[in-house]
């Protein structure tokens, strides 16, 4: 017997996933850097602002995709945690998101070689602002995610909702997904509105010198989230278990239900290459049912409007791209658990590298819209033209690559095609 | 000595679908092995997963003595072991250390813990790869190890999906002993399996599911 067993049921992350945490964490500092190079004390306080808006946005949809359903579930009951390790295990799953917010947010603070020293303090508190705003989104985010189960089994079910589910069937109004998942689009804008409201109450007072009401909107979020997740403590494994098993139903592992949406047609991917098109087809259906991404996306560039809109620097709309494009494009990973791909059924298939090429083509889908967007941007805004729409529309194209060829690696291996 | 597990009224429906159970009430009393029987997607797999909180109930409550166990699921699973169907080990670590782990993280770990794991693994006729990699083993080999951490914590209560499927013969019988040991020491078990030969003799009930099953139940 071994001297010591093992404290985490999470098995290490494999190397290709740390290697694109690891590049997209170096994407987002370099941006980080870039964007506060020579800036003052000022400008550098208004970018962590706007970085944390975009971090707000990030909490605001990622903890749902990230932590639920939560894949160690069974050894979870074998081990039966008591709650509040439960509860320390999922919000240690969050830290890695955490880490891409935060660290990006103490490059912009004090990354400053020219005067490393120089307005230290006012770098220190508009860091320690946009830290408190971050840590406030994310645990709000997570305190209303993480115990969503009843109420969205409840609308899954048709207990709750039914004003939604009438003006569905009357009106044809609502959104394509199942409709336990609407309480979870509610929670991102509500998550999203929270933060917003802190970071713009924040911004405020620190434009009216006012330290207490630049300081305060993010501790009391922060205070606010705390202290659901403190009375909720000794009761998370029913939070954690009802959550959990909800998503687990909806996405996976019990029966699942297709959605009112209806599905994408087989001939709408015409331009996919023919050798992929039935497993792009295959992906595409499935991706939809896990994840609005359209609207996500549609969201993001929204955000990118704004920003563009209020002039914000150049590197700011850099890293905010940066960041829609690998999201979007990490989104395949879905297609890659155990649910949705289950590896012998997969191998026998097509081969790793088919497979590289379906979920290239799966990410590709949004090429257009990006590019689009971004063609609207350059057309009312003349600090970028085409060549920078180009510029991105090959970034997204590379990006969808290496996100396809990372989930592939990672699930399916270098193995090749078995029999079928 | 378990309690009695006790479904009172109990509805699942996924979705806005049919319910895959509607309105089941039943008993499962300490020292008796019930075996739930029924078609594909009768709803065996439905009811385990409400009785092992992998699921939550559209309507009613299930409660393990005076606990409803969806509301206290910590409380409730110390009494329970629990073999779902399908692969549910960590792949990393050896069998021997995924009962050890087991063990250690119940608070149960004792001096006697090493003999008590091999005494175990050895009954299961699980052999000396029991100190390799999960990730190694053949479908019948995980499932003899996920019997045994089913079994390992001594669990008042017994919930097994498909136990027998996978096994070779002389481990199926193994299993079947080490089932009719827990009942007769008081363990309270509750099987889902087409396999009803080897378990339908020593069973104390059966619960059909399906279109033949009565609407409820006890």
């Amino acid at each position: 017997m071994s001297d010591t067993a093992p404290s985490s049921p999470l098995p290490p992350a494999a190397w290709p996933q740390r290697v694109a945490y690891g590049l997209l964490l170096l994407v987002l500092c370099g941006g980080a850097v870039a964007l506060a190079a020579g800036a003052d004390a000022a400008s550098r306080a208004a970018g962590l602002r706007l970085w944390a808006l975009a971090g707000a946005g990030l909490f605001a949809m990622a903890p749902p995709n990230v932590l639920l359903p939560d894949p160690n579930t069974r050894v979870l009951q074998l081990l039966n945690w008591p709650p509040t390790r439960l509860l320390r295990y999922q919000l240690g799953r969050l830290g890695p998101l955490i880490g891409l917010v935060a660290l990006p947010a103490l490059l912009i603070a004090f990354a400053d070689p020219a005067a490393p020293l120089r307005h230290l303090p006012a770098k220190a508190a508009a860091f320690g602002q946009a830290l408190l705003l971050t840590l406030g989104a994310a645990t709000d985010s997570f305190a209303h995610f993480a115990t969503l189960g009843p109420r969205s089994q409840a609308w899954q079910e048709g207990q709750s909702g039914r004003w939604y589910a009438r003006a569905v069937e009357e009106k044809g109004q609502g959104v394509s997904l199942p409709r336990g998942l609407v309480p979870a689009l509610f929670a991102t804008t509500r998550c999203f509105v929270a933060a917003l409201a802190a970071i713009l109450v924040s911004a405020a007072g620190a434009q009216a010198g006012s330290a207490v009401a630049a300081w305060a909107p993010g501790l009391v979020l922060l205070g606010w989230a705390g202290a659901r997740l403190w009375n909720r403590r000794r009761t998370y494994d029913r939070h954690f278990y009802h959550t959990t098993a909800f998503y687990a139903e909806v996405m996976g592992g019990g029966p699942t239900a297709a959605g009112a949406r209806t599905p994408l047609p087989y001939d709408a991917l015409y331009w996919v290459l023919p050798r992929w098109r039935p497993a792009v087809w295959a992906s595409l259906r499935q991706l939809d049912r896990r994840l609005p991404l359209g609207r996500l996306v549609a969201l993001a560039h929204a955000g990118v409007w704004v920003l563009c809109l209020r002039g914000a620097p150049p590197a700011l709309v850099a890293a905010v791209l940066t960041l829609v494009f690998v999201a979007q494009t990490a989104a395949c990973g879905l297609l890659t658990t155990a649910g949705a791909a289950p590896l012998d059924f997969q191998r026998t298939r097509q081969s790793t590298a088919d497979w590289i090429g379906t979920r290239t083509f799966v990410n590709l889908r949004w090429l257009a819209a990006h590019a689009g967007s971004l063609t609207l941007v350059a057309l009312f805004d003349d600090t970028y033209g085409a060549e920078w729409v180009l510029r991105w529309s090959l970034v997204h194209a590379a990006l969808s690559l290496g996100a396809a060829a990372v989930a592939t690696l990672t699930h399916e291996g270098w193995g090749r095609r078995s029999p079928a | 000595m378990a309690s009695s597990l006790q479904l009172d009224d109990v509805t699942k429906r996924y979705g806005d679908g049919p319910a895959i159970l509607e309105g089941l009430s039943r008993t499962f009393a300490p020292g008796t092995l019930t075996v739930l029987v029924g078609p594909n997607g009768a709803g065996k797999t439905t009811l385990l997963r409400l009785l092992s909180v992998l699921s939550y109930p559209t309507t009613g409550t299930v409660r393990y003595g005076d606990l409803d166990v969806h509301a206290h699921p910590h409380r409730y699973l110390r009494h329970v072991g629990l073999v779902h169907a399908g692969r549910q080990l960590p792949e990393h670590l050896s069998a021997v250390e995924v009962l050890e782990w087991i063990l250690r993280s119940r608070g149960a770990w004792a001096d006697d813990a090493p003999d008590r794991i091999d005494a175990l693994l050895t009954r299961l006729r699980l052999d000396e790869r029991r100190t390799n990699l999960v990730g190694t083993y053949s479908s019948g080999m995980t499932q003899k190890a996920q019997i045994a951490a089913a079994l390992v914590a001594h669990p008042d209560v017994l919930l097994m999906d498909e136990p027998l499927r996978s096994l070779d013969a002389e481990t199926a019988d193994a299993t079947v002993g080490l089932l009719k040991d827990f009942v007769e020491d008081g363990g309270l078990a509750v099987v889902a399996s087409h396999l009803t030969d080897a378990l339908t003799p020593m069973a104390d009930a059966t619960l059909p599911l399906g279109a033949e099953a009565p609407a409820a139940s006890s």
